[in-house]
This record gives structure tokens, sequence and C-alpha cells, in this order.
């Protein structure tokens, strides 16, 4: 252990460098004489002097000196950089990207505002022409089936006020239900219980304008200005455009709807059991409820387990609804779905019977209806 | 309170000692120093030889200053010497101290291999040294003394100066695993 004090050993290292001042350089050679471990350690530093005092060596030590000091890897930022950008690729893949599970993940979200728009927005003006189509034109399959048991039709619009009824409070139609409205005006034989009159020129060119004409065109002035049309060809129209308008608005018939939405109940005794199927009035107090829910067709689907209302975008694929443990008496659970684009609303209810499914009034008179699967929840 | 004996204080005394005292200190060190590295009778001849040579070549120096870079240089050929000669075969005898040669200034090839590998090993050590002591070591390289150095890192006194340079020569020492120089 050296016993040389700070001063000597600076000394000593200023003289290896050459650094020393005369007074400091004959205090230290006075130490040295006095000494033996100055002496020692000033014999040892002689190759380091030796060394220092070579300029070639000094200058490639100063180099070495003034170059970037080399730093440890965990102390270089680039290092920590490289490894921070495939950590976050991964997290963000992680977090953002949909995982592989065949099953999709159900993310829904609540919007009580919405929903409520939704359901209680009015439904599309009822076509009046109910009983003229039947008379004058094919009808639509779904619309016969559910002739029966429809609701007295309200009156329709007096034609003399507007020359295409139910058109007023409804959507302006698109360019390809002009086009079907004309080939329907021109391909349907205008050959029903009665004669038709002949038509004038006049009114045949009318009637194309009619065909070619867009909404607004029918809806506007000067569809009426021009003169109007024989009172028979405007009953025609009427029942076409009407039928046209029936045909897209039409509720799905029963069997269409199975195909459409299907509801299946699935419940599970333990967070670690698998779901399993079940039937709704097996469902039991405290027993967490996943509806599977498969549509043929992407669109929005609605699900209001009581009070809550899901907002859904559904694809093809069955969509998984987990709905939490219900409480105990009766539950109703409403799940509706809107294909995209927004044509037709399309809906099952299942009746107190639970096993029924009828037809509500609102259904066969071809509105957008939402429709009420009620299960009752047994004590355990 | 009396200086250490080992401190330069201790040596610096009112009267200068005369050339045959320090001769006669001289001596005693280099003696010490060989016979701390050397067989005993080598290191009476490696004194020997060296005061010879101070003796025939300085005789006109008697500054300690002088003499003892002089003896440190002389001795560390002689001793370069005998070990190359105690590598030979039957050349162990000592060479006489007119041989010697200290007129050429550049260093033999032993020497230069050394001394290459020296710079190698304190170029490797440097930069795992700490930021102040780099800065010590480029400004002592760059010709700064003490002061110099003690003005540029705006130390309070001289003597924290020379306390940061003890530890970066200890700390520089002991990445050098403790000697300047490899044992052979």
């Amino acid at each position: 252990m050296s016993r040389l004090d700070d001063k000597t050993l600076a000394l000593l290292s200023g003289y290896a460098a050459g650094v020393l001042s005369s007074e400091e350089h004959a205090a230290l050679m006075e130490a040295a004489l006095r000494d033996q471990e100055v002496f020692d350690a000033l014999a040892d530093g002689e190759a380091l002097r030796r060394l220092l005092a070579d300029d070639g060596a000094k200058s490639r030590l100063l180099a070495v000196l003034e170059s970037p000091r080399a730093t440890p890897w965990y102390r270089r930022p680039w290092t920590w950089a490289a490894a921070a950008v495939p950590a976050l690729a991964g997290l963000f893949l992680l977090v953002f990207l949909p995982p592989r599970n065949p099953e999709p993940r159900l993310v829904a979200e609540a919007r009580p505002n919405e929903a409520a728009q939704i359901l209680e927005a009015p439904a599309a003006p009822p076509v009046p022409a109910a009983k003229t189509i039947k008379a004058d034109a094919p009808a639509p399959a779904g619309l016969k089936r559910t002739s029966a048991s429809a609701p007295p039709v309200p009156p329709p619009h007096a034609s003399s006020e507007s020359p295409v009824p139910g058109l007023a409070g409804a959507a302006a139609p698109t360019q390809e239900q002009s086009r079907e409205l004309k080939e329907m005006v021109f391909a349907t034989p205008i050959t029903a219980p009665s004669p038709a009159p002949t038509l004038p020129p006049s009114a045949v060119q009318e009637t194309k304008k009619l065909a070619d004409a867009p909404t607004a065109a029918l809806q506007g002035s000067s569809f009426r200005q021009e003169g109007g049309l024989a009172p028979d060809v405007k009953q025609k129209a009427d029942a076409l455009l009407a039928a046209a308008r029936q045909k897209n608005e039409a509720p799905a018939s029963r069997d269409e709807q199975s195909e459409i939405l299907k509801v299946e109940f699935l419940t599970r005794r333990s967070t670690d059991a698998a779901w399993t199927p079940v039937r709704e009035d097996r469902v039991a107090v405290g027993d967490p409820l996943r509806l599977r829910i498969t549509t043929t067709a992407a669109g929005e689907l609605r699900v209001r387990p009581g009070d809550r209302t899901l907002s859904l975008r559904t694809a093809v694929a069955p969509i998984d609804v987990d709905l939490g443990a219900l409480p105990a008496g009766a539950q109703t659970i409403t799940v509706s779905f809107a294909p995209a684009p927004a044509g037709r609303a399309v809906a099952r209810e299942m009746g107190p019977s639970r096993s029924a499914m009828t037809m509500s009034p609102a259904m066969a008179a071809g509105e957008p209806v939402t429709v009420v699967r009620r299960i009752l929840v047994t004590p355990r | 309170m009396p200086p250490n004996p080992g401190s330069p204080e201790a040596a610096l005394s009112p009267d200068p000692p005369s050339r045959e005292q320090v001769l006669e200190l001289l001596r005693e060190r280099i003696f010490r120093f060989a016979a701390s590295r050397l067989q005993r009778e080598h290191a009476e001849d490696m004194t020997q030889e060296t005061l010879l040579v101070l003796h025939e070549r300085y005789a006109g120096v008697s500054d300690p200053g002088q003499l003892l870079p002089l003896a440190f240089q002389i001795l560390r050929f002689k001793m370069a010497a005998l070990t190359r000669k105690s590598a030979r075969r039957g050349e162990r005898q000592p060479e006489e101290g007119a041989e010697s040669a200290l007129a050429d200034p550049a260093p033999d090839p032993e020497s230069a291999a050394a001394q290459s590998e020296l710079e190698a090993r304190v170029a490797a050590a440097l930069p795992h040294l700490g930021e102040r002591c780099r800065e010590i070591f480029r400004l002592k390289l760059l010709g700064c003394g003490f002061e110099e150095i003690r003005r540029r890192l705006e130390a309070e006194s001289i003597n924290t100066v020379y306390t940061w340079d003890a530890r970066c020569r200890k700390a520089l020492l002991e990445r050098l695993g403790g000697a300047w120089e490899i044992k052979r």
C-alpha cells in the first residue's frame, strides 16, 4: 500500500508527462532522494515518461482522448431505440390488430340516444295501394302472404292532390329505382281486370317521361303543369310506383328471416366452462347469457337486453354478444337487424308462447319493424 | 507539525546538498531499488555501473533535479541490458559503463517494442477513465502544468488538482494491472 500523499503522486504523474514546474521538479527529486518509495515510483514510471516524451505517441493518445468515448451498450440511445421499435410494433399489433381467432370478438358500444332514435324513428309511410296492387299488378310474395292479417289500410292520398302518392314523405329514389320503375311501367302488361283504354300518344310520352324522370321531376310541379295523364294511366303509374316502393320495403318472409337473422342462446356454469347452447327457457338467474347472432349479410344489429342497447355492425360471420348474468323475472331481449345499405329491417319476434313466431301487423304492412324476443329467466 | 518524511516538503532543505551527498543518497536509492527487483549481486553491480556512468560522463552535474533523471535513464538501460544478457547463455557478465549505448537517443528495438506495447495499453485504458481524469490527462498531454489545469478546471486550489491527479494516476495504474511495464 502506497503511503505517498496525493501531491507526490500528482508530481509523479506530472513528471511523467513533463509538465512539472521547476519548483515541483526540484521538490520531487528531493523527495526521491530522501524517500525510497518516491524513488521507486519514479524509476518505475520511467517507461511512461519515455512514452509521453514521444511526440507521436502523445498525439495518438490525444486522439484517443478526444475521440467520442466508447459507452457501454446500455448507455447508447440507439441501442434502446433499436430495442424499442420492435417492442412497440409488437405492442401495437397486439392491441390494435384483431385476433385470428375465427370466433369474432365482440366490441359493443352502448349508445342509448342513437338506439332510442332508431327505435322511435317513424316508420316509412304505409303504402296505401295494397288493393290496387293486388288487383292490377302482381304483388310481392311477402305481401301476398301477409295480406290476410293486414290491418285496414289507411286511405290513399287523393290522386288529385298528388300524382305520385306515397312519395311525398319518402326518400328520393335512386337511379336504380327509377330504372326499375321504368321497366315495370313498360314491361307490365296493362291488361288488368278492365281493359285498358288505348293510350293517346301524348299519354305514352308522358308515361315515358314519368319513367325516365328522376324523383324530383316526379314530385315537381312541371309534371302536373304539363297537363296530366289519363286517369287510368295515372292510376296505373300510381300502382306501379307503390308496388315498386313496397317491393323495396317489404319485410322478409318468416323463412327469409330465419335465414337472415338467427339467434342462439348459450350459457355456462362457471367462468372456466365452455359456452354451451341452452334453451331460452332454461336460462336461470345468475347464469351468464350469450347470444350468438348469425346474419347472412352485413348490417346494423341492435340488441336491447332490458334497458341497455348494444349497437353493433355485423358481418356474415356469427357474432357473440355477452349479456352477463340476467336478473330474476321476465327479461325482454330485442334483436333487430338492418342489412347494409339500410333498405329494410329484418327482425324476429317470439310471442309469449316462446315457440310460436308470429307476424306483427306492422310487419304485414311492410314497415321496418323491431321485433321482440322475450325470454323468462327462471329462478334457481 | 513536521512534514511527512516522504513528502517533497520534507526533502526540501534550506541548504542544497553537495554532489557527494547527492551521489551517496542516490547510491542508496539505486541499490535498494535494484535489490527489490534483481539479485543482490546484480543489484550491487547495477548500482556501481550507474554511478560510474554518472561520475564519468556527467561529472559536472550536481543538481539532484538533473542527476536523478539521468540516474533513472541509466538504471533503466542497465537493467534492460542485464535482462537481455541473462537471456543469453554464458553472457551474464555486466557491461562496462563506457560501452553503454547512452549516446544513441533512439530506443533499441526491444525498448521500442516495450514502448509500443505500453502505448497500446494506455490507449486502451484511457477511455475507461472518468471524464475528469480524461480531461486532466489530455491537458497534461497538451503540456499544461498543474496551475494551468487548476484554472481550466476551475478548481479552488492546486492541492485539489493534485488530489484529482493522484486518483487518476491510481485509476490508470490499476487499469494497467498495477505496473507500467509488464514484468518479463
